[in-house]
């Protein structure tokens, strides 16, 4: 049996956050062997949200899940996250100064020479 | 952002230092003007305070501008039904500010309200596409990572579009267990932390979640990527206060954290970020994703 869920459905357009997007796996039927999402109205969708729906996926190993109607934001932001779970990170944080202040004056001096 | 929290500092400071129970003044007597960055978490704070303070000596336009942006009692979002919150921001859709909210942290209730902010932002400074998804990714995370880690019942949003300066201030805060609690609370890079709070808001700020899966850093992505994309690619400028400590980035050469756990502890975090509404020619936000 095929599924087709239309997230537009159930959440506008803007997929914001993890919690939501673990409540997908409700929607999901246990009849289902092919699992389609329908991506048509979503206009956004974060990297938390696409971390939890990779975390979805990987759940449900015996289903196969495809993909209709993703912008091109959502394929490459789904496409970062899962090679996020196969490679290293690599911190590409630029270096930051240290410091420590032990009076409100020390501070505002600081504050003030920027 | 520097100035107006050295102005924060001092004031809340002052006000604690007043003998506790008594009703506290805010005179300003001579003021002309209230930078957003100091006036958001300046109303946070007096929200939260055990105790009565008083705005005296207060122009009429100055007023008019506290009334406005609801500066004395925010407005406050309590699982609102997705059509009530919009009716009643739809009001902001032409002005060039969405006034002092603080909004339930359910998970219906925070994502519509994000949602809605960010249309309301958008209308007002008519951004095109290359800088409204960098602000869904900014609101998206950082509102996300107040539900995710800080315990805070409510989160909190203010925004000023700066017409001229072609720039949208925005800051969002909560009332939790701030950044250093959290690491704390579950147990994790004590020994890197060292009873230094900035050394914790640098590992958040490099992405060392608390909530990885066993098998891999899967998170931990959102702050550190709102601020290359925010700072390096839309060159604007990044601002964290977190219990005892701060963190500022806004170039490369202005980039560092603070311990002030000596004189100063803040109820929560909040996040100030400088938005300019142009993108530089050739952004993608893409480019910064992790």
């Amino acid at each position: 049996m095929t599924q087709t869920i239309k997230l537009y459905d159930i959440y506008h357009a803007d997929l914001f956050s993890r919690a939501k997007a673990t409540q997908l796996a409700d929607h999901i039927s246990s009849e289902a062997d092919t699992v389609i999402l329908n991506f048509n109205g979503i206009t956004f969708m974060s990297r938390s949200f696409a971390d939890e729906l990779y975390n979805i996926v990987i759940a449900f190993p015996n289903k196969t899940f495809r993909y209709h109607g993703r912008n091109k934001d959502i394929f490459t932001m789904m496409k970062k996250v899962a090679e996020g779970r196969t490679h290293e990170r690599q911190l590409g944080i630029p270096a930051a100064q240290m410091f420590s202040f032990d009076s409100q004056n020390k501070l505002s001096d600081f504050l003030v020479a920027q | 952002m520097g100035g107006s929290f050295n102005h924060l500092v001092q004031v809340v400071e002052q006000t604690r230092q007043t003998n506790g129970g008594d009703a506290v003044v805010w005179d300003f007597h001579e003021v002309t003007f209230l930078h957003p960055f100091f006036l958001a978490p300046l109303a946070i704070f007096r929200q939260q305070a055990d105790r009565e303070i008083r705005c005296e000596n207060i122009t009429l336009q100055m007023q008019s501008y506290l009334n406005s942006i609801h500066f004395d009692r925010m407005l406050h979002f309590e699982n609102a039904t997705r059509e009530i919150a919009e009716h009643v921001m739809a009001q902001y859709a032409d002005r060039n500010y969405i006034p002092l909210c603080s909004f339930s942290m359910t998970d219906d209730n925070k994502d519509a309200f994000c949602s809605i902010a960010r249309n309301i932002i958008v209308r007002q400074t008519r951004v095109g596409a290359a800088v409204t998804t960098p602000i869904s990714y900014f609101l998206s995370e950082l509102i996300d990572n107040i539900y995710e880690h800080s315990g805070s019942p409510n989160g909190y949003l203010f925004s000023q579009y700066l017409e001229r300066e072609k720039c949208i201030n925005l800051c969002i805060a909560d009332s939790g267990i701030t950044i250093p609690g959290n690491y704390q609370r579950v147990g994790l890079y004590q020994q890197e932390i060292d009873g230094n709070p900035a050394e914790a808001l640098r590992l958040a700020n490099e992405g060392r979640s608390t909530k990885n899966r066993p098998e891999i850093e899967n998170r931990g992505y959102g702050i550190s990527t709102s601020k290359r994309m925010l700072v390096e690619g839309l060159g604007g400028s990044f601002f964290m206060l977190s219990g005892s400590a701060f963190h500022r980035y806004e170039r490369q050469s202005l980039n560092y954290y603070a311990n002030i756990s000596s004189f100063f502890h803040w109820d929560g975090t909040f996040i100030l970020l400088r938005i300019p509404i142009n993108a530089p020619e050739g952004f993608n936000y893409i480019n910064y994703l992790e």
